[in-house]
């Protein structure tokens, strides 16, 4: 744990600043690079700054609950996915896309393209958080005791 | 579609480990969990065991489904064809027959609260294994399976298993890696992974000269994992030196997974190949026989029940090595016909002798284990007087281990006599005279276990075995379990040999399945010679009753 005003005054910027970037690429994921992988790196990177800042005790008040629990959820909502297609009759993992019509103050609607696809990503994305965090979270507990 | 319901075997085990893992901390309430799953599973296999059986006419008892429904050759495609219903349906009770014993054995000290989770993703990894339709899905299940027997290789952590569990990982890592550089060969060479196109390749004997040395080159990664004759070395080490559960799971899947995977590549993808057979059949039979004959003589000469078992284990991958090797080997001084139906029950012997082997090898385990509780410690010289301390583990273990050895009534007995009786059809005497002996030795060295274990005096002092608690009606229950199906397939054998022959023949003549994956447009115009009698032999082992169909 480092506790220099710099890196304090930096990870209160970069924690946020990191999130917002970690949900544009997993939004921006669906068609170009990016997605869920990605983004469940950065945001876990925003976690381990705030970690090494603030100290573990922080980190775990942060977190809505267990790194074990966010892989476990991770895994749920992807497994749903493909679940949710057999549910209608059809292969595992059929995916069903389409079109939002999000209204906008000139008049014209923005269409937002959504994807069954982007709830299995989002899985990816706990997962990929969980595993990092929990890691490094045990490694460094091992070296700090 | 009920046929998308296959996936189930895959999506039913991984629910199972994400709810154990939400349930982390709460044993009964994991144990809980798992059992449902588990039985639900059975069901899945039972009512796909019987799809298939019944299947004829358009889907012809081969069950496809693919996945995001994107068409075969591009996307992930699983199956299951009789072969892998076989597979899935015993190895569904072997699991829930383990999983009974571990939550009765086993104490939080093992592996705390993800015990549980990893025993159903190594699950998932089998069954994926046993469900998947192309090669490089074939990767992704092995290293699933491997991830998780990595982990639940040092439940418990004694010293001498983290440095089993190091040489395990570094090899099964070694064979990985060959395994995906020849996955990537291959899809260089064939411009495809799926099994179904590959298969349709070879048949219709398009097989460029240069994929052969790669093809020849799998043998050696599943080999490894099979543990056949020399690429065995890691086995005899490292399964006795895990809690007995586990090394039961271990017995009775992970060699067998191998040695499925042998029979739908070598025989079903490229037993058409003349070019493929002629370098591996005899690297297979010779193989067999070192490792069936080898592997025994290990066994007589050790002194500890989990020692011994574990190097049975080699031993019995013999004879399933002896009917891949005679299902696919070059035959003389018989007709076609009589060769084609020779090579159909050499590999219907294979595949009822991997079904037995499941059962039974984990069985026997489970005893070793209940053997331990009792006596404090599997070494032979220590022990003794079981038969008066536990009079029900001794009559379970007899049963078992007259199964393995082979004795009439039992199942063990027919697998082996429809082996040894094609090798001697198709004049390989030597591997007849090598089945023989291995066999006898086999009961000498159950016998040894039992002598010493059940039947003499007791010896030494009683001790406690510090990690285990003392066997429980569980422990029995799950052993009595696998005894009875062990029974069923004895007393029984006649049905299972049925539907193995079935199997046999979808796998010796893949028509079917590749009109199953890939469409029937296209399937291969036609076959050579020999394959097409297979094709007009009627394909329905629950009608006939018995009599031999040609």
């Amino acid at each position: 744990m480092m506790t220099t005003v710099i890196l304090r005054v930096a990870t209160r910027l970069l924690v946020p600043l990191s999130l917002v970037f970690a949900m544009f690429i997993y939004f921006k994921g669906h068609q170009s690079p990016g997605g869920g992988f990605v983004a469940g790196l950065v945001a876990a990177l925003a976690m381990i700054v705030h970690r090494m800042s603030e100290g573990p005790r922080s980190l775990t008040r942060m977190l809505p609950f267990t790194e074990r629990s966010f892989i476990a959820m991770g895994l749920l909502l992807a497994v749903s996915t493909g679940l949710g297609a057999l549910l209608a009759g059809l292969p595992f993992f059929t995916s069903e896309h389409g079109y939002l019509k999000l209204p906008t103050s000139s008049g014209k609607p923005l269409d937002v393209e959504w994807a069954t696809v982007m709830v299995f990503d989002l899985g990816v994305f706990f997962v990929v958080m969980g595993v990092v965090v929990g890691m490094i979270n045990a490694l460094s507990r091992e070296l700090e005791q | 579609m009920s046929q998308h319901l296959i996936v189930l075997f895959v999506v039913l085990p991984m629910l199972a480990g994400i709810l154990s893992l939400f349930a982390h901390g709460r044993r009964t309430l994991q144990a809980f969990i798992g059992l449902v799953f588990l039985l639900a599973n059975c069901g899945v296999a039972i009512w796909a065991l019987i799809t298939v059986c019944q299947g004829h006419g358009a889907d012809a008892g081969i069950l496809v489904s693919q996945m995001g429904n994107w068409p075969a050759p591009f996307g992930i495609t699983i199956v299951v064809d009789p072969l892998s219903a076989l597979m899935l349906g015993v190895e569904s009770v072997v699991c829930l027959a383990v999983f009974i014993y571990c939550i009765s054995q086993l104490s939080d000290r093992f592996g705390g609260g993800f015990f549980q989770p990893l025993y159903h993703l190594l699950m998932m990894g089998v069954q994926w294994s046993f469900i998947t339709g192309d090669l490089f899905n074939l990767f992704v299940a092995f290293e699933i399976m491997l991830m998780a027997s990595y982990a639940m290789f040092v439940v418990g952590t004694t010293p001498q298993q983290i440095r089993q569990a190091y040489k395990y990982v570094i090899l099964n890592l070694i064979g990985s890696t060959l395994f995906v550089t020849c996955a990537g060969l291959i899809y260089g060479q064939l411009g495809t992974l799926n099994m179904a196109d590959i298969t349709r390749i070879a048949v219709s004997g398009q097989l460029p000269v240069s994929s052969i040395p790669v093809i020849a080159m799998l043998l050696l990664v599943f080999g490894g994992k099979t543990a056949i004759f020399p690429l065995w070395y890691w086995l005899p080490d490292t399964y006795h030196t895990m809690p007995a559960a586990v090394g039961g799971l271990f017995a009775g899947l992970l060699t067998k997974v191998g040695a499925y995977v042998m029979i739908r590549v070598f025989v079903m993808m490229f037993g058409s190949s003349q070019e493929v057979s002629s370098i591996v059949a005899p690297l297979i039979i010779v193989s067999a026989i070192v490792t069936m004959f080898l592997g025994v003589l290990g066994a007589v000469s050790m002194h500890s029940v989990r020692r011994i078992l574990s190097i049975h284990i080699i031993s019995q991958v013999g004879y399933m090595l002896m009917g891949i090797g005679l299902g696919i080997a070059a035959v003389s001084g018989l007709t076609p016909t009589q060769t084609l139906i020779s090579r159909e029950m050499a590999v219907a012997g294979a595949i009822f002798f991997i079904l037995h082997n499941m059962v039974v090898k984990c069985c026997l385990f489970l005893c070793g284990g209940l053997m331990i509780d009792h006596a404090g410690s599997d070494d032979l010289e220590k022990i003794g007087g079981l038969l008066k301390r536990a009079p029900w583990l001794a009559a379970l273990f007899m049963i078992a281990a007259l199964s393995l050895a082979g004795l009439p009534p039992l199942s063990g007995f027919f697998g082996k006599w429809v082996l040894v009786k094609e090798s001697f059809n198709q004049q390989q005497y030597s591997l007849t005279g090598f089945a023989v002996a291995t066999s006898l030795l086999t009961l000498l060295s159950m016998l040894k276990i039992w002598s010493y274990g059940f039947w003499s005096p007791p010896q030494g002092k009683h001790v406690e075995h510090p990690e285990v608690r003392p066997a429980t009606a569980g422990g029995l229950f799950s052993v009595a379990l696998l005894v009875v199906f062990a029974l069923s397939m004895g007393f029984g054998a006649q049905a299972y040999m049925n539907v193995s022959r079935y199997a046999a023949q979808r796998v010796l003549d893949p028509r079917p399945y590749i009109a199953a994956v890939l469409g029937e447009q296209h399937s291969p115009p036609h076959l050579p010679a020999e394959n097409t009698v297979v094709a007009a032999a009627k394909l329905n082992p629950l009608a006939s009753n018995g009599e031999v169909r040609r």
